[in-house]
Order: structure tokens, then C-alpha cells, then sequence
């Protein structure tokens, strides 16, 4: 790691926190309070943002896995492993953010909705992703391994939506959670975490990556004392 | 009220597992840049050990492996 | 299928040495006479595998009285004795379906990796995607033979006609899929350090959508509903079928290469 990609991760931090305490205070302070569902809705910018990130996560484990397979570079499977490591945390936000949100504001912590279970359904693909990369040693053969399962589980997620969607229309929906009335003020609100969240996520990443670098100089050099 | 607690416990999680994580990431680089470290020095000390033809270097466990 | 018309009583040693000369002059699938030679490899595949299974029956014989065994604790469970059938033998059967394939699949992949067997299929001159299909309709072979022997099982035990034509088509897309994803993901979970242990944490996440709609299926034809209320869950089979043939026609070299 050079100099100067430290120097662009420390004003990444910097950036990402001014827009995090930006986010905090629109949605704390600048929003209006949304009509029907009182302050509780508050908790739908951070969420959505959490959101957004874990799905950019895993697009990106997905592209990752692609590349990989195509060109054999090491490179893009260090970003996939980064990538679906961050997904799994953020998905965990989200899925904590959600039942919370839902019970102070429909009285259930958790329904069987597409949504919420398609994101347990791609949570759990992961974390299995992850275990998969732990058990393999051979970091050639993990690699395209782990790649062919980043590709096989983000493939799933749309049909694993569809089927829970088709499942669900036979019990009554619950609630349909983005069909509010969104006020301009809102939408600003929500884009200053969108971009927060953005920022975060590429500050994780590439501290990730560092993290995946380093393990990579500390077992070459290692196999360099044992010869 | 009972809203407002809602609220309040949906975003300490969020900046918790915000924190979590990065700390995580941090103590994982800490340690690992210590044992890239520890590594260069012992690869410093085996260079010097074998260009002046020591045959004992007491902190250095590898020496033990090579001699 | 058809393309082994030999004695029957060759070994699969026999049938090998075949595979392998029947294979090396086309590499290619384009090549003219391709496409049967292809077919030709994959099928010797599969009857190495049926021959192999056929001497000791071991795999098949745990994995029908695992599904058996799934169906009893299952009745015990559940207490079914006071709630209608239709609600839970469609679930039920789906369960012992998975859970015997996992059984199979485990067993299948282990054997071939033990003895060596995987890197023998990569030496001969075939076409991966050759090797991919040969297992895995091996597998689904092996799970049919189970299935026929669960199905009536079921049937007796909870009093419910559920023998029908129908069903047997959701049955085999079911497995298709299942044998699909499976074959993929149990080659993948052989390279790992827990093995066994690896196959269900992968596979059942992904399966989550052929569950879904086999048991909807499964239960839309056992109390007779519509057609229009079937046709959604088949579609979905199907589409499911084929978008994982694909992904892991593609995907398996990966996965197998040293």
C-alpha cells in the first residue's frame, strides 16, 4: 500500500463521516414528520441506505466473482471476498433496522414478506460464501471455488424473490413498506445518506482490501523463511 | 414515546455495528501489519546471521529450523 | 440412453477403456458427429455410475431408509393424527426428497474424490460439461429410484392417494433441479476442509425456491385445485431447471480444475 492510496483512504474517512453526521441530522432534524407513521418513519433513511449498500455489496461480490473467473486475476477475487464480507455486515443492519421498524409501526417483528426474506434468504447464501472461503486452503482453488458460488448464489436472489413473492400472494400482505408519500425534503434526506452510505462502503472496501494485501505479503513471506 | 425508543435503538444499532465492524477491520490490520513486521526483522536478522557465519542467533526461532 | 446396447455384463472398467475411445477423436462438440459422441460420453458416465452403485447398493439403501426414517420422525413430530394430510404430506415428502439427496450427493462426490476417480474423468479427453452431466443425471437417477420406493411409502402412511400423474412430473422437475444445483455445489463442498458438513449450509439456501414451489405444486395437485393455480409453481420449476443447467454447465470447469 503506496503512500498516496493512504492518503485517498483518510479523505475518504474524512468525507464519509461529514456525510454521515449530514444524513443524522436530515433525518433527525430536517425531515419533516412523516403523517401516518410518526417519527418511527425516521428510521427508513438509514435503513434504505443500509440497504442500498448491502445490494451494491453483493453486486459487486457478484462482478468480482465474474471477473475473476474470466481473467484469473487475483485482484478481483481479493475484491469479492472484501465485498461479500461487508455485505454480510450490512445485511445484518438491515435486517435488524427492519424488524424494528416494523414493530413500532405494524406490531410484528417479522413477516414473511418477499422482501425481508429474500434478503435472510441472500444473508444466509453468504455467510455460507464466507464459511466456504475458510475451509478452503489453497488460495488458487478457493478462489475460483468461492467464485463459482458468489455467481450460483447472487443468480439465486431473483428467483428466490419471485418464488417468495408468488408464495406470499396466497396470505394476506401485511404491508407494503415504500408506498408513502415521499416530500421533497425527504428525498434530499434520503439522498445524503444514499451517498453517506456510498462513501462507506468504498472506505470499507478498500481498507478490506488492505487487510486481504497484507495476509497475502505476510504468507509470501512466511513461505520465504521456510525455504 | 414509545416510537422515539424505536427509533433510538434502530440507529445506536446501526452506529454499533458501524463501530464493531471497523474496529474489527482495524485490529485485523494492527495485527497483521505486527507480523509483517516481526517477519521482515527475523528475515533482517537471518541475512546477517548467515552473511557473518553465525551459527547461533537465540532469538530468531527459525534459526533453530535452518540449523 | 440408447447408446449403450453392449452386454450388459461388462464391468465398468470395460466400459472406461470405451469411454476413453470413444472420446479422443473429437475434443470438440462442433465437430460433425459431435453432438452424439458428447451424448455417448455423458452416458457412459452415468452407466459407470449406475454399474458401480448397482454392485454394492449402498448409497441407495441408506439413502431409502434415511427418507423412510425422515417420513416416521416427521409422523411422530407433527402429531399428524388430528390435522388434514394434504397440509403437511407435501412437506413432509419434500423434506425426506432433500434430505436423502443430501445423504446421495455426499455419498456420490466423496467416493469419486476418495478413489481417485474425479481425476481420472479429467484426464480422459471429454468435454467438462460432459462430466457435469453424466453425474448429475446420475444423480437424479439414483434419487428417482428412491423417490418410487418413498412416494407410495407416504401414500400408505398418511391414508392420501397421492399417486398421480401429475406428480410425477413434479417430482422430476423437482429433482432435476435439486440434482442440478446439487451436483455443482457437492463438487464444490468435496474441495473444502469440512466436507460433509459443507453440502446442506450451500445447497439449501440456494434450493430455497424449488422447495417453495415443489411443495405448492405438490399440494395444489393433492387437493385438486385448478389448473391455472399449478401451471405458476411448474413455470417456476422449469425456469429454475434451466437457469441453474445453464449457470452450472458453465461454472463447473471452474470448480473441478486443478
Amino acid at each position: 500500500m503506496g503512500e498516496g492510496s493512504f492518503r485517498i483512504s483518510r479523505v475518504l474517512g474524512w468525507a464519509t463521516l461529514v456525510f454521515m453526521v449530514a444524513g443524522l441530522y436530515a433525518a433527525f432534524i430536517y425531515a419533516p414528520r412523516e403523517v401516518t407513521m410518526g417519527d418511527v418513519q425516521r428510521i427508513f433513511y438509514f435503513h434504505l441506505a443500509a440497504a442500498w449498500l448491502m445490494m451494491l455489496a453483493f453486486g459487486v461480490v457478484f462482478a468480482g466473482s465474474i471477473l475473476y473467473l474470466v481473467k484469473k486475476d487475483r485482484k478481483w477475487d481479493i475484491i469479492a471476498a472484501a465485498s461479500a464480507e461487508i455485505a454480510v455486515v450490512f445485511s445484518f443492519v438491515v435486517m435488524t433496522t427492519g424488524p424494528i421498524w416494523a414493530k413500532s409501526a405494524w406490531g410484528a417483528w417479522w413477516t414473511w414478506d418477499p422482501r425481508l426474506t429474500s434478503t435472510l434468504v441472500l444473508w444466509i447464501v453468504f455467510i455460507g460464501y464466507l464459511m466456504l472461503r475458510g475451509s478452503i486452503t489453497d488460495r488458487s482453488r478457493r478462489a475460483s471455488i468461492s467464485s463459482v458460488y458468489g455467481i450460483v448464489g447472487f443468480v439465486d436472489v431473483p428467483i428466490v424473490f419471485m418464488s417468495i413473492r408468488w408464495w406470499r400472494t396466497i396470505h394476506p400482505q401485511l404491508f407494503n413498506g415504500l408506498d408513502m408519500q415521499m416530500a421533497p425534503p425527504m428525498i434530499l434526506t434520503l439522498m445524503v445518506c444514499l451517498v453517506a452510505f456510498s462513501l462507506l462502503y468504498v472506505f470499507f472496501l478498500l481498507q478490506r482490501i488492505r487487510l486481504e494485501t497484507m495476509r497475502d505479503e505476510v504468507e509470501l513471506l512466511k513461505q520465504d523463511i521456510s525455504y | 414515546m414509545e416510537a422515539l425508543t424505536y427509533l433510538f435503538a434502530a440507529y445506536s444499532i446501526i452506529f454499533l455495528i458501524i463501530f464493531v465492524y471497523a474496529y474489527s477491520i482495524g485490529s485485523r490490520q494492527k495485527a497483521l501489519w505486527r507480523e509483517l513486521q516481526s517477519l521482515k526483522d527475523t528475515i533482517e536478522e537471518e541475512k546477517q546471521t548467515t552473511t557473518a557465519q553465525k551459527t547461533e542467533s537465540p532469538k530468531s526461532s527459525f534459526a533453530e529450523i535452518e540449523g | 440412453m440408447g447408446t449403450f446396447g453392449g452386454p450388459t455384463t461388462s464391468s465398468p472398467e470395460q466400459k472406461a477403456s470405451r469411454l476413453s475411445r470413444s472420446a479422443e477423436p473429437t475434443r470438440t462438440r462442433s465437430a460433425p458427429g459431435g453432438m452424439s459422441r458428447y451424448f455417448q460420453d455423458v452416458g457412459a458416465i452415468i452407466w459407470k455410475d449406475v454399474i458401480s452403485e448397482l454392485r454394492t447398493k449402498e448409497m441407495l439403501s441408506s439413502m431409502v431408509v434415511f427418507a423412510v426414517l425422515v417420513i416416521l420422525i416427521f409422523n411422530f413430530a407433527l402429531e399428524v393424527s388430528g390435522v388434514a394430510p394434504d397440509l403437511i404430506v407435501p412437506g413432509v415428502l419434500w423434506v425426506a426428497i432433500t434430505f436423502a439427496g443430501i445423504l446421495g450427493l455426499n455419498r456420490s462426490m466423496a467416493s469419486e474424490k476418495d478413489k481417485g476417480c474425479l481425476e481420472g474423468l479429467m484426464l480422459c479427453p471429454v468435454d467438462r460439461s460432459a462430466i457435469f452431466l453424466g453425474k448429475m443425471l446420475g444423480n437424479v437417477i439414483f434419487m428417482l429410484i428412491v423417490e418410487v420406493v418413498v412416494v407410495p411409502v407416504l401414500s400408505v402412511l398418511f391414508n392420501l392417494p397421492i399417486l398421480m400423474p401429475w406428480l410425477i412430473l413434479i417430482v422430476v422437475l423437482g429433482t432435476f433441479g435439486f440434482a442440478t444445483v446439487g451436483t455443482l455445489l457437492s463438487t464444490v463442498a468435496v474441495n473444502t476442509r469440512t466436507r460433509e458438513v459443507m453440502l446442506p449450509v450451500l445447497l439449501f439456501p440456494i434450493i430455497v425456491p424449488l422447495i417453495i414451489a415443489s411443495v405448492k405444486a405438490t399440494r395444489a395437485i393433492i387437493i385438486g385445485q385448478a389448473w391455472a393455480d399449478i401451471l405458476p409453481w411448474l413455470q417456476l420449476l422449469g425456469a429454475f431447471d434451466v437457469i441453474f443447467l445453464v449457470v452450472c454447465l458453465l461454472v463447473f470447469q471452474f470448480v473441478i480444475q486443478e
